[in-house]
């Protein structure tokens, strides 16, 4: 194209003097008033790529293509802009110019668009920045995981990395916490829960060698552990049971993802195979219900059900569902480049795009005609659908010998008839799961920035970012597929750098508070650098070697001294290494919001453990979902109570769940007064309160030994006698405001319910 | 134990441990709700935000238009928009009468009566424009500035940059906010600390039951007996730092954060009693008396609410989406909403509250000058009009306007990103520097876009 408009642009020079001063006389002026601000070397930010001031500039036009097509203003983009009716492309943006002035640019145009001057050299696109691919690929996360050798600094491969760490600094570990609080701290980690008395009478008795690896694999084999890992990874893929945005129509199967994922942990479902089926577990041959329900979560993100716009609809759903599969499995930010390419990591907008067309060769809707659009429900293969189909089969012929034995009397066998008819035409209730569909499989033009409405000429063909290709070899993409199972194997190729550095990372966060990259799901240049490099790599590469084996990470974590240390900071700590990156110490960890409601229903003996399944009051069918504080009496665990994201259970919002709609790399551990207004007037915390009271009075025995009993039943440890003390006479004070003993025990209770020690772990 | 850094950033409240090591001045920086100054000079301390839910017609209230009237019935002369939320038909004039009002002249419908007499107070923005034709998107986009993605909404935009004057109240409040259409997400934190979500108070249908912050009240406790119960909790706190070692910025925190809570609900109640007003003042909004009781007692709420210290108070009304029967539902809502409206800009001016009190007034869209079916409108994000009043507005005066039937916004475009940099502005905020670091960037309300509308400035 340009040697041609530089042949057109020469002509017009040489030709047309009379065109020149017309430019410069009602052309040039309205470029340099109206436009400069924006489309100039004068501007603060060049918009859309696009300079007005000079010849090259106007002749190549910005992002989205050529501004004029000199002698035709009714195909410039230019007079398209101006003339103000297209509601997509009004420019200038606040006000349009006059009618004359809008006359002068098409006659201008029509002229053939004279210049004054030969177009110099065309200007640079502008819309590359971030490192180059060169360059970028030199950052940490991107170069291949590494064999480490084990420093010879501990008997612990992970003490021995910690050690040396803390060597270099001068710095000494702290001391072993005791075994009760080690106790409360691994049963929390690994459970969500605390220690039973009896567990803790249990583990202290245990003298022989292996007691706490004893426990360790207690509670890895205990079902709670799936419970409560398995809400980690929902954080991760923002589980919900209703699409939020907006319109917050129910995910009726949503529960079925969540059951799966539960399952997947405690099964200890090697990483690499759960990450195969979240991506592409529908595509197996022939298909199997788990694998159908495992890819659920690419369904359950904020979708614009109502948007009118079909194609943004889909652009949208497809980036939300890049943003979340990036940030998850590789800790990196891609859908950054959706726009423009990555502002801080070595990802082009071609990079975005050869994923969107993956994302985009899939579907999660079924009929996009209704507001809100309809979303795919997966009919489950096997036998969860046999039996309804068997029962439904038997209804239907029942139905009909019913009919035919009514034929003497014809009013009845219309009135069967129809009912038959109707019970046809509704067919069986099918187990059904969130899913999505493979379409016709398509490549896609980038979009200039990120708008459907302007595609680039040529499209990109699906597959991974380009900076990968030093370190693996990426899958071709099957032209008649969408390209998820390559993805997928793309991912979990044992070569990547980076599936399994982020996943070792997020297990190391759950026990230690905080990550060995602080920036979990930003692994990026504009993340965190790992504060213990090696360690992360020999982990990665542990994980391998155990075969992805979740619970064998966990247990390699667990068993390490550098987990069982107190969480005292002494001076020096503090001094030396304030936000503990070294690990000389635990962090003392706020429960999250799950854990503390499953805790105050555990130690008042309320606790439902049924596991799975959809809650009475979850929602169900197709319609909006009613949510009131009702949902959220039942007593089981919170990861089974629903989550509609229009309305979510307060409890959760008030604890830093507040919004289920995104990726959630960590729970923040605010401190803020509606916590403290939850925990001193909620009914929840009272009616907990009132049952362990109820408990303590129960037996015949001073109120010393209750107090003894409570600390063990609360706090998973003795009382001191400063604590007795403090209780005794709190009691006391009650007492003389006029409260009967089960009162004055209640209030007692709620304030150890409501105390820094019962919504912590140390 | 946490970091002070962590501490920094997470804690809303209690600093004694760190006021003790001398460091009251940094902490008050990382202090969430910790009242800051404005970067600049602000016009405006706090926003009561009147949403019309459903999205109100321009050309029925504040956007005359003649040729529409002249032209009723004819077909639009130019394009309909691309992407288009129902099938419309001709042009439809407005069943209202329009007259100017006040020195400035401003045209108000007849559905404004008592609006219209505060002309004056108004900056009218007639040419605001989103791109959202559906509620939820542009639900979203009017309180998030996003049709896309997940953000943080205005309010906790401001509390976030301001704090709040008041700790015994909550910083954002939102008064019976629609529960569709964003949900949650219109009045949420997003990724900002979530101290700067909403509180949602739902007010009773009835004028009797007493209102409350949710879990300020308790049935079964004296205010005494939990003076005795918090007293439990520091006592215990204070063994837990004497047995683990040292003092802990987070748990001393969270202890005050109990203090807090515990004087909050002692202070709520009274803020939250209408009783206390004047039997003037309750006819002023038009509280006890039909069809304006309702949204009466939510415009005092929220001048109480304001003058208490609350920084951003959004209260709610719907539902203006007259897709038919427009006439009837159209003058029905503007009746809830006239006088109490009305009241609430006559209460804060005599109370010398509207000088720094930011009032706007619009919802997510407006309406097509174009008719669906007989008589309705179809939604229009493409052309509508707000009134912003009172701190740092300029009064009596109506910028930007639309093409001559009132669909396209034409001159002096207000896009809602401007109109969001423009409000953070009133308060002494700089949009381009209101910035939350998340997910490896640097976030703003108005995105990349945004330019304050200085004519609207006093």
């Amino acid at each position: 194209m340009m040697p041609q408009t530089v042949l057109l642009l020469a002509l017009s020079v040489q030709g047309d003097p009379a065109g020149i001063e017309f430019f410069e006389k009602k052309v040039r002026p309205v470029f340099a008033e109206a436009c400069s601000s924006c489309h100039s070397s004068e501007a603060k930010n060049l918009r859309g790529g696009l300079r007005l001031d000079t010849p090259g500039g106007i002749l190549r036009g910005g992002d989205t293509g050529p501004s004029i097509v000199p002698g035709k203003p009714d195909e410039s983009l230019l007079l398209r802009a101006v003339r103000y009716r297209d509601p997509d492309l009004q420019m200038p943006p606040k006000s349009r110019l006059a009618e004359a002035t809008v006359a002068d640019l098409a006659k201008w145009v029509a002229m053939g668009a004279p210049l004054p001057a030969p177009a110099e050299a065309p200007d640079a696109p502008g819309l590359v920045s971030g490192p180059s691919l060169a360059e970028g690929a030199k950052h940490w996360a991107f170069r291949p995981v590494r064999d480490v050798p084990v420093p010879a600094k501990a008997p612990h491969p992970v003490d021995a990395f910690l050690v040396e760490a803390l060597d270099a600094r001068g710095l000494a570990p702290a001391r072993e916490a005791d075994p009760a609080t080690v106790l409360r701290r691994v049963t929390f980690d690994l459970t969500g829960l605390p220690p039973s008395p009896a567990e803790l009478e249990a583990f202290l008795k245990d003298a022989a060698p292996g007691a706490f690896e004893r426990v360790v694999d207690r509670l890895l084999a205990s079902p709670r552990y799936g419970e409560r890992w398995g809400r980690h990874w929902l954080d991760l893929v923002r589980y919900a049971d209703s699409n939020g945005v907006d319109e917050d129509v129910n995910h009726p199967h949503a529960w079925r993802y969540r059951d799966y994922v539960i399952a997947a942990f405690n099964q200890d479902k090697p990483y690499d195979r759960f990450l195969r089926e979240q991506l592409a577990g529908d595509l197996a041959a022939p298909p199997d219900a788990e694998g159908i329900i495992a890819t659920g979560w690419l369904a359950m993100g904020p979708k614009m059900l109502a948007e009118p716009d079909l194609e943004k609809m889909k652009m949208d759903i497809a980036d939300e569902q890049i943003d979340v599969m990036s940030r998850t499995f590789l800790g990196l930010t891609l859908s950054c480049a959706r726009c423009h390419d990555h502002k801080f990591d070595p990802v082009r907008t071609a990079d975005y795009y050869a994923l969107a067309g993956i994302f985009r060769s899939t579907s999660l809707i079924t009929d996009y005609k209704p507001r809100p659009a309809i979303l795919y429900e997966a009919v489950l293969p096997g036998p969860v659908n046999e039996e309804v189909r068997a029962d439904f089969a038997k209804r239907v012929a029942a139905l009909k010998e019913e009919a035919s034995a009514a034929a003497a009397d014809p009013k009845k066998g219309r009135a069967l008839g129809e009912q038959l008819k109707k019970l046809q035409a509704e067919g069986p209730v099918l187990h059904r799961a969130m899913s999505l569909m493979e379409t016709r499989p398509r490549d896609l033009a980038v979009h200039i920035r990120g708008s459907h409405l302007a595609l680039a000429k040529e499209t990109t063909p699906r597959g991974f970012p380009k900076v990968f290709e030093g370190s693996i070899r990426p899958p071709t993409v099957d032209p008649a597929r969408s390209g998820r199972a390559e993805l997928a194997a793309w991912l979990t190729d044992p070569a990547h750098p980076l599936t399994a550095r982020v996943m070792i990372n997020r297990i190391w966060q759950g026990h230690f508070g905080e990550g060995l990259v602080r920036t979990p799901s930003n692994f990026g240049l504009a993340g965190e650098r790992p504060t213990h490099p090696e360690l992360l790599d020999w982990l990665a590469k542990e994980f391998l070697r155990q075969g992805w084996s979740i619970k064998g990470m966990h247990r390699l974590i667990l068993t390490s001294a550098a987990y069982r240390r107190s969480s005292a900071a002494d001076a020096r700590h503090l001094e030396k290494d304030p936000e503990n990156r070294l690990l000389a110490r635990q962090n003392r960890r706020r429960l999250e919001a799950e854990s503390i409601r499953d805790a105050l229903l555990s130690v008042a003996g309320a606790l439902d453990l049924e596991m799975g399944g959809t809650v009475k009051g979850a929602p169900q069918g197709k319609s909006y979902f009613k949510a009131d504080s009702k949902n959220y009496l039942v007593p089981r665990r919170t990861v089974y109570l629903p989550v509609p994201r229009h309305n979510p259970y307060e409890l959760l919002a008030i604890f830093d769940y507040s919004d289920t709609a995104v990726h959630l790399e960590k729970r923040p551990a605010t401190i803020v007064p509606q916590q403290a207004l939850f925990m001193m007037n909620n009914p929840l915390v009272r009616q907990q309160a009132k049952a362990v009271a109820e408990g303590l009075l129960k037996t015949d025995e001073a109120d010393g030994a209750r107090v003894r009993r409570a600390w063990l039943q609360l706090f998973s440890r003795p009382a001191s006698e400063g604590e007795l003390r403090a209780v005794l006479s709190s009691l006391d004070r009650f007492a003389k405001q006029g409260a009967a003993p089960p009162a004055a025990w209640t209030n007692v209770v709620h304030s150890l319910m409501a105390s820094n020690e019962f919504l912590c772990v140390e | 134990m946490m970091t002070r850094r962590q501490m920094l950033q997470q804690c809303g409240a209690g600093f004694g441990a760190l006021a003790l090591t001398g460091v009251l001045a940094e902490a008050r920086q990382g202090d969430d709700l910790a009242p800051r100054p404005s970067p600049f000079p602000a016009r405006a301390k706090r926003v009561i935000f009147l949403f019309m839910h459903g999205g109100p017609s321009a050309v029925d209230t504040f956007d005359y238009k003649p040729l529409l009237l002249r032209d009723s019935g004819k077909p639009l002369p130019f394009a309909k928009p691309r992407v288009v939320f129902a099938e419309t038909t001709n042009l439809l004039r407005s069943p209202w009468e329009f007259r100017q009002h006040g020195q400035s002249g401003a045209w108000v419908s007849s559905l404004f009566p008592n609006v219209a007499r505060h002309a004056d107070d108004l900056a009218i923005v007639k040419s605001l424009h989103g791109s959202n034709p559906a509620h939820g998107g542009a639900c979203l986009k009017i309180h998030t500035g996003s049709d896309t993605f997940v953000r943080p909404s205005l309010g906790a935009w401001v509390s976030y940059g301001l704090g709040t004057e008041n700790r015994n109240l909550p910083g954002f409040i939102t008064l019976n906010p629609t529960l569709g259409h964003g949900g949650v997400q219109n009045f949420g934190a997003g990724f900002l600390p979530a101290i700067h979500q909403a509180t949602r108070i739902a007010l009773p249908s009835d004028a009797k039951s007493a209102v409350s912050i949710p879990n300020a009240t308790n049935a079964e406790l004296s205010a005494g007996e939990q003076r005795l119960q918090l007293d439990l909790v520091r006592e215990l706190g204070r063994l837990q730092q004497e047995r683990t070692g040292g003092a802990d910025a987070a748990l001393e925190a969270r202890i005050e954060s109990f203090e807090l809570a515990f004087r909050m609900q002692g202070t709520a109640p009274g803020t939250m009693d209408l009783g206390s007003e004047s039997e003037e003042t309750k006819r002023l909004y038009g509280l006890g008396v039909n069809p304006t009781d309702a949204f009466a007692r939510q415009c005092l709420l929220a001048r109480r609410f304001a003058e208490a210290g609350v920084r951003f108070i959004q209260v709610t009304h719907g539902y203006w989406d007259q897709h038919s029967e427009l006439r009837s539902k159209h003058a029905q809502l503007a009746a809830e909403v006239d006088r109490p409206i009305a009241g609430l800009l006559c209460d804060l001016k005599a109370r010398g509250l509207l000088e720094d009190t930011l009032v706007i007034w619009g919802g997510e869209f407006g309406r097509t000058p174009v008719a669906q079916g007989k008589d309705g409108r179809d939604h229009n994000p493409h052309g509508f009009t707000w009134w912003l009043a009172g701190g740092g507005v300029k009064g009596g005066s109506s910028h930007g306007s639309t093409d001559e039937y009132g669909f396209y916004a034409a001159e002096d475009k207000v896009h809602v990103h401007d109109l969001h940099a423009t409000v953070l502005h009133l308060l002494g905020l700089d949009h381009l520097r209101l910035t939350f670091r998340h997910a490896g960037r640097d976030f703003r309300l108005t995105d990349v876009e945004g330019h304050v509308v200085r004519e609207i400035l006093a």
